[in-house]
């Protein structure tokens, strides 16, 4: 089972009225960067709200991480004639 | 000619099936990937379900055509067993019970990766075919 969270995103959201759209190639990996402060800031929050609710804080996030893992290789593409909507995830 | 296709024309020549029926049978029989004709069941067998596959191709008359589809990795169900390894005991409790009233004799905090392997493997040979007027549903495993 791989542990790498999800690198990239590509997100296309075309409407077919219009010739712009929205193209996105989302590199998860800096947002992971990003938000690690954040996430490291918010750990006391994390392990209070784990008593509070009976979960086991490491293994709860052994968990999380387990299923950011897998989110790699995702695919949902939906044509219709009005937008047509591409979500990839490396 | 592969074993599936001969089931069918067997069926077509004993009246057990229409000719409109046979041809649908052999569309989706040819539709299945040409690396599992022929190939051996151990060999198959030792390639991983990876992902779940959902197809849809829709026609409405008002709408127009829609094509959908979706590819699940199988990585997430498994690692979905690991969330009911986290799942707090009063809450197990009441979901269990709550599966047990609709007639599901499961305990999900004895699912284990194993048995989760022997459910992926069946879904090995899942395969749905819906074939509408107005749409087509596929959904396999790959």
């Amino acid at each position: 089972m791989s542990l790498r969270p999800p690198l990239f995103l590509i997100l296309h959201i075309l409407p077919s009225a219009s010739r712009r759209g929205l193209r996105l190639w989302v590199p998860l990996l800096l947002i992971w960067i990003l938000l690690l402060p954040f996430l490291i800031v918010l750990l006391p929050v994390y392990f209070v709200a784990c008593a509070v609710l009976e979960l086991r804080p490491f293994k709860t996030l052994g968990a999380v991480f387990v299923v950011l893992g897998s989110l790699g290789g995702t695919h949902l593409e939906v044509d219709t004639p009005s937008a047509s909507v591409l979500v990839h995830i490396y | 000619m592969s074993e599936n296709r001969r089931q069918i024309l067997d069926m077509l020549a004993q009246g057990k099936v229409t000719v409109d029926e046979a041809e649908r049978l052999l569309s989706a029989v040819e539709r299945e990937p040409a690396s599992f004709v022929g190939e051996p069941d151990e060999a198959r067998r030792n390639d991983k379900v990876k992902y779940l596959r959902v197809v849809v191709d829709a026609q409405d008359d008002e709408d127009g055509p829609t094509k959908v589809n979706v590819r699940v990795p199988m990585q997430l169900l498994r690692a979905g067993v690991k969330l009911t390894s986290i799942i707090p005991p009063r809450a197990r409790l009441e979901v269990n019970e709550a599966l047990r009233k609709e007639g599901i004799e499961v305990d999900i905090g004895k699912l284990t990766p194993e048995s989760l392997e022997e459910i992926v493997e069946h879904l090995r040979d899942l395969r749905v075919d819906v074939d509408h007027e107005h749409a087509k549903v596929r959904v396999f495993c790959e």
